[in-house]
Order: structure tokens, then C-alpha cells, then sequence
């Protein structure tokens, strides 16, 4: 028995999903793609994967040491704290500079050709997830070699936070390509939001040092702020779990979800206005 | 059982002026399993829009349609193809990107590599093929797309006549195969041999459905009418076109240039099937057309054979190497009624009659 395709104005979230789930296999190829193209010379590949967030570290390490007189934990467990900011803050950056570049790079094969366009999202969101894990190994490595005090008890706030950011990133890339297709000159404009970012979030600090109550109340339910504070709790480098991981859970899946709205609305019309 | 039905199908782009632009508006029509449809119209006629509509890249603004059996639409040959990957990984990357399951494209593999006549490159990356082997292992990729329902749009437009010939008679066997094929092309001759009931669209609107042959005729006509009326188009102001038995005076006028850099010109023209007759090009007799201010009137003065009848004609406009305008059909050389030879019909006259030449008896 065929399947009759019924063609109209708009689209179910129902049958939305199922066109996601039933292309997999163009969402698999378009991430081997990437991967293919950035880690086709292996050692080239991981290097610039950790490049970025290494001289993050390099330059706000130094400035933080000399402009610092007051270190929260020990030397070396301080670059490990800092790292752990630097990558989730990284990540999220890396992921929505590419989705938006993505978007922008296939316009031809948009407006060419079908396939679900929620992987002009998933691919690059997926491939700078594998380079955050790539950085998370490192991040591994540095907490061994400091005086970090871990605890096995304290370990499922790592993945909580891998969850909360991976959720709030997709909302945010989501979100991004609806913007630049709706009007592109929002390009140029991301990526200065993004990097301003490396200001907004505790990425130099703990959540418990920011002694601004309006600061401290934003933070409270910022997801971003919260997996930053449950990676350096689940590795020991700060002392407390973050205060609330419901409001941060709820401030994710609501990104998640003006994210992928937007998204929605605007993929009725990506290849007229592409 | 039909394959594809459209209920009041249209599509309307806003304008950044506040207007609106329907491309289609109304299109009602059915096309049955197994039949081989073509769609012929001008450029802006909607013929794309109706298969982007269908394939899914883009969502009409009203009506429904209803699509039975798996649906693949080829647009553009060689889609998503990566330069750096070999080629080897893009038959794999391109047949995933226009729907072909993994295991297909698995089990075609080397039947696609043959079709291509690539042979030893295969596993060299793209960035070192020339364009003719890119274009031939990107249809090799799609003549082997398992789909119910294929709609090709201008993929004949490509390549060279070999190459063609053997992507016409991969479509045929895709119609023995009892596909539905719906079929786009300017290329006239194309859709005769293919197709045996055609829709002619014009601005928007379905205005035939029915026999190939009278669907031509009608186009035809659509275009004469056209070239009567002739609207600024890109760079081009005005296009005069004077012809008589043997010369024939082509003037264009063509304003919006970039100053002082050399411009190219060609044209060609076609007999009313899309058979390319004759190419003019300035390059072919190395002149160099310098626009001052930025305008230039050019005036095209040629001999011709061609038989009394009307040669619809593109233009191509070139600056510092880079295409600056391709327009089909501008415009129709209408070469008046004649019978120069004393055939009792001159009808009997073959395409082109060439003039300049010897016989010797021996």
C-alpha cells in the first residue's frame, strides 16, 4: 500500500517528526560530512577541536593571574575551573556560529532539494558537541593532574549539565537560523552576541562569588550558568550544587521550545526567502 | 490511479514592496501512475514553483495536493556535492541528500561508478574532476534514484550531447520501469519523445492540458506572442529583430554595465523543439565591445540558412569572465515566408540550408 503525501499550507508537529526520524540517514551523511572534511587529517582535526578553547584559556588564564590577587582554589585546580567555563561557553557559541553558516552554505541546496531542514540545526549543533567532548577529555585530564578534592557522589552533575546545555544550545541554534532567515543582517550581529557571552556568564567566576543580587537572580535560572556550576561541582572544583536546577531545567526547555517554534514557523518558507 | 492530484494549488510571494506575486494561482489537474507528464512555459510561467511545491522544498499558500508512492524531484544535478570528499563519498553524501536509503546506494555503488565513466578517479577527491565528469557522476547518482515518481526540471540543460543522449535513454528505461515522470525542459524535441501528454503554464495558470504536439503548438504561439511584446529583461533595454531570406539584423540595446570593461555577447537560437541551430558569439571573431557610460547599442548582422518560421533565441551577456545575464527566449527571429529553390513545398526545406558550397563531378 502506498503512502499518500498530503501537501498543504502548513505542517503537523506530528508529521514534522516523523519526516525528522524517517531521513536520518541524510542527517548521519551531512555530520559524516562535516566530520569527514574536519578530522579527514585526524591529529590536524582534534587539534583545531581544542585549539579554541585552549587559547581562551592561554589568554584569560594569564590576565586572570596577573590581574587577580585572590585565586578561588588552588593554581592548578583554577585552570581546570576556568577550562570547564571556557568549553560549555565555547560550545554553545561554536554550535550557533555554525548552525547560522550552515544555513547560509546550503542555501542552494535548500532551495534544490527536500530534506528535513531541522538538520541544517542538528548537524552542526551534533558536530560541535563531539568537539565539547573532545575538550571535555582534556578537561579530564587537567582535573587529574590538580589538587581537585573530587567525589563519586557529586558525579551526576556532569551529566546534568551536559543535558542542560545540549538542550539549551539546540533551543538557541534553533532559534539563530530562524533569525538570520528572517533577516540576514542579524548575521553579523551573532556572533558578537555570542562573545559577549564570555562576560554575561560566571565562565572567570563562581556563581557564589557574584555578590550582585540582580546578577546573582538572572544567573538563578540561566541554563548556561547552571551546567557551568554543576560541570565544576560534578568535578569537584567548586563546594555546592547549583541552588536551583529546576528553574535552570525550566529556563532550557523553554529556549528549547521558542527555539524550535520559531524554527517551525520560519522552515514554511526557508527556500522562498533563502 | 492517480500518482499526483492538485486541488486549487497556488503559491504567493510577497514582494519587498508590499505587493504580491502569485507564481501559481488555481492549478487543478491529475496525473495518473505510469504517465510521463511534461511541463513546458516561459521562465516565470511557474513550472519550478509546481515541482518545489510537490517535492516538498516549499508549501503552497492555498489548495492541496495529494502525492501516492515516493516522490524525488531533481532540480539541480549534483546537489550537496562536497569538494573534498572523493568521489566515491559523494555518490554516498549526494544519494543520501536526495533521499536514496543507505542499502541502495550500497548496492548500486559500482553499477554508478560505471554509469559515470569516472573509472580510476573515483576515489580522488572532487575538487579534481572536471566539470563534465561532476556532471556525469551526479546523474549516474540520480538514474539510479528507486523513487515512484521522478520530476526532472532542466536536467537535459547540462552537459554535453553525448552525456545527454545517455541520460534521455536512462529516462526511458525510468518509463518502461513504469515510473510517473514529470518532465521540465525548454528543450522541446525532449518532451515530444518523452512525453505524451504535456501542461502548458502560463503566468501561473494551467492554460493547456493534453497532446504533446497541440501543447507545443500552443508554446509556441505563447512565445510568438511574447517576442511582440518585448519587456526590459536584466541588462537588456530593447531587442529589434529584422530578417530577411539569407541575412537576418539583430539589434540590442543594453544598458547598466560596467563601465569600460569588455563585454560578451551571444546569442543562440533555436528552432520551436529547443534544437540549438546556430551560436553567435563576439568571442568567435575576437571583438571587443567596450561600453562607455556604462550602455552600449549593439547591432548583430549574419547570414543564415534557415527555412521560413520563427527561432525563439537566448542571450548571453559576460563582463571580466563572469556571466552577467543568461535570458532564454528573449526574443524570435522571424525569418519571412520564401521559396527560393522552386520546391514544390517548401516545407521540404530541412533546418538549416547551407549556401556556401561546391559540388564536383567527377
Amino acid at each position: 500500500m502506498q503512502r499518500v503525501r498530503h501537501i498543504t499550507s502548513s505542517q503537523s508537529l506530528r508529521d514534522w517528526l516523523l519526516q525528522i526520524l524517517s531521513r536520518r540517514e541524510t542527517l548521519r551523511m551531512l555530520l559524516w560530512k562535516d566530520l569527514k572534511v574536519q578530522y579527514g587529517h585526524l591529529f590536524l582535526g582534534l587539534f583545531w577541536a581544542i585549539s579554541q578553547p585552549l587559547a581562551y584559556l592561554l589568554v584569560i588564564g594569564t590576565l586572570l593571574r596577573f590581574g587577580s590577587t585572590e585565586p578561588q582554589i588552588n593554581e592548578r585546580g583554577h585552570i581546570a575551573f576556568l577550562f570547564a567555563g571556557i568549553i560549555l561557553w565555547n560550545f554553545a557559541t561554536s554550535a550557533v556560529s555554525a548552525t547560522v553558516n550552515n544555513v547560509y552554505a546550503n542555501s542552494s541546496m535548500i532551495s534544490k532539494v527536500y530534506f528535513p531542514r531541522f538538520y541544517l540545526v542538528l548537524a552542526p549543533v551534533a558536530r560541535s558537541g563531539l568537539d565539547f567532548l573532545l575538550s571535555f577529555l582534556l578537561l579530564i585530564l587537567l582535573v587529574l593532574i590538580s589538587d581537585v578534592d573530587f567525589h563519586w557522589i557529586s558525579f551526576w552533575q556532569i551529566p546534568m549539565a551536559f543535558l542542560l546545555i545540549s538542550i539549551t544550545v539546540l533551543g538557541l541554534a534553533a532559534f539563530a537560523a530562524f533569525a538570520v532567515v528572517r533577516n540576514r543582517h542579524i548575521r553579523h550581529a551573532i556572533p558578537m552576541v555570542m562573545y559577549a557571552g564570555l562576560f554575561m556568564f560566571p565562565v572567570f567566576q563562581t556563581l557564589q562569588g557574584i555578590h550582585y543580587p540582580i546578577l546573582s537572580a538572572a544567573y538563578s535560572e540561566n541554563p548556561i550558568a547552571a551546567s557551568m556550576n554543576l560541570l565544576r561541582g560534578g568535578m569537584g572544583m567548586t563546594d555546592s550544587a547549583f541552588p536551583s536546577i529546576l528553574g535552570a531545567s525550566v529556563g532550557a526547555l523553554v529556549i528549547l521550545f521558542i527555539g524550535i517554534w520559531s524554527f517551525r514557523r520560519m522552515e514554511l518558507q526557508i527556500a522562498d526567502r533563502i | 490511479m492517480n500518482a499526483i492530484s492538485l486541488q486549487n494549488i497556488g503559491k504567493c510571494y510577497p514582494l519587498q514592496s508590499g505587493a504580491e506575486k502569485w507564481a501559481l494561482r488555481n492549478l487543478n489537474g491529475e496525473i495518473p501512475q505510469g504517465q510521463s507528464i511534461g511541463i513546458i512555459g516561459h521562465n516565470g510561467a511557474g513550472k519550478s514553483t509546481l515541482l518545489k511545491l510537490l517535492s516538498g522544498i516549499t508549501f503552497p499558500t492555498e489548495g492541496d495536493a495529494y502525492v501516492r508512492g515516493s516522490f524525488s524531484s531533481l532540480l539541480e544535478v549534483g546537489t550537496g556535492f562536497h569538494p573534498d570528499l572523493s568521489g566515491r563519498e559523494n555518490i554516498h553524501l549526494n544519494g543520501s541528500i536526495i533521499g536514496i536509503p543507505t542499502k541502495e546506494i550500497r548496492a548500486s555503488e559500482q553499477a554508478i561508478i560505471d554509469f559515470s565513466g569516472v573509472g580510476d578517479y573515483i576515489d580522488e577527491p572532487l575538487r579534481t574532476y572536471s566539470s563534465g565528469m561532476r556532471l556525469r557522476l551526479a546523474f549516474a547518482v540520480l538514474a539510479h534514484l528507486t523513487t515512484d515518481i521522478l520530476a526532472l526540471d532542466e536536467v537535459l540543460a547540462v552537459g554535453d550531447s553525448q552525456f545527454q543522449v545517455q541520460c534521455m535513454e536512462r529516462i526511458f528505461n525510468m518509463r518502461k520501469d513504469g515510473r510517473t515522470i514529470l518532465f521540465i525542459s525548454h528543450n522541446l524535441s525532449a518532451v515530444r519523445q518523452l512525453c505524451e501528454r504535456t501542461w502548458v503554464l502560463n503566468n501561473g495558470s494551467l492554460v493547456f492540458d493534453g497532446n504533446t504536439e497541440d501543447a507545443i503548438v500552443l508554446y509556441s504561439q505563447l512565445n510568438s506572442e511574447k517576442s511582440q511584446r518585448f519587456e526590459k529583461v536584466g541588462f537588456i533595454e530593447e531587442i529589434l529583430c529584422n530578417a530577411t531570406e539569407r541575412t537576418a539584423k539583430i539589434e540590442v540595446h543594453i544598458s547598466g554595465l560596467l563601465k569600460n570593461d569588455p563585454l560578451e555577447v551571444g546569442l543562440n537560437i533555436h528552432d520551436r523543439y529547443g534544437n540549438a541551430l546556430l551560436h553567435l558569439s563576439s568571442r568567435f571573431i575576437n571583438r571587443t565591445i567596450l561600453p562607455m557610460n556604462g550602455a552600449v547599442s549593439l547591432e548583430l548582422n549574419f547570414s543564415h540558412g534557415l527555412k521560413p518560421g520563427e527561432y525563439p533565441f537566448h542571450i548571453h551577456l559576460a563582463q571580466n569572465e563572469e556571466t552577467l545575464q543568461w535570458s532564454e527566449q528573449v526574443s524570435i527571429v522571424k525569418i519571412p515566408p520564401y521559396n527560393p529553390y522552386g520546391f514544390h513545398n517548401p516545407e521540404a526545406i530541412q533546418s538549416a540550408c547551407v549556401r556556401d558550397f561546391d559540388i564536383e563531378q567527377h
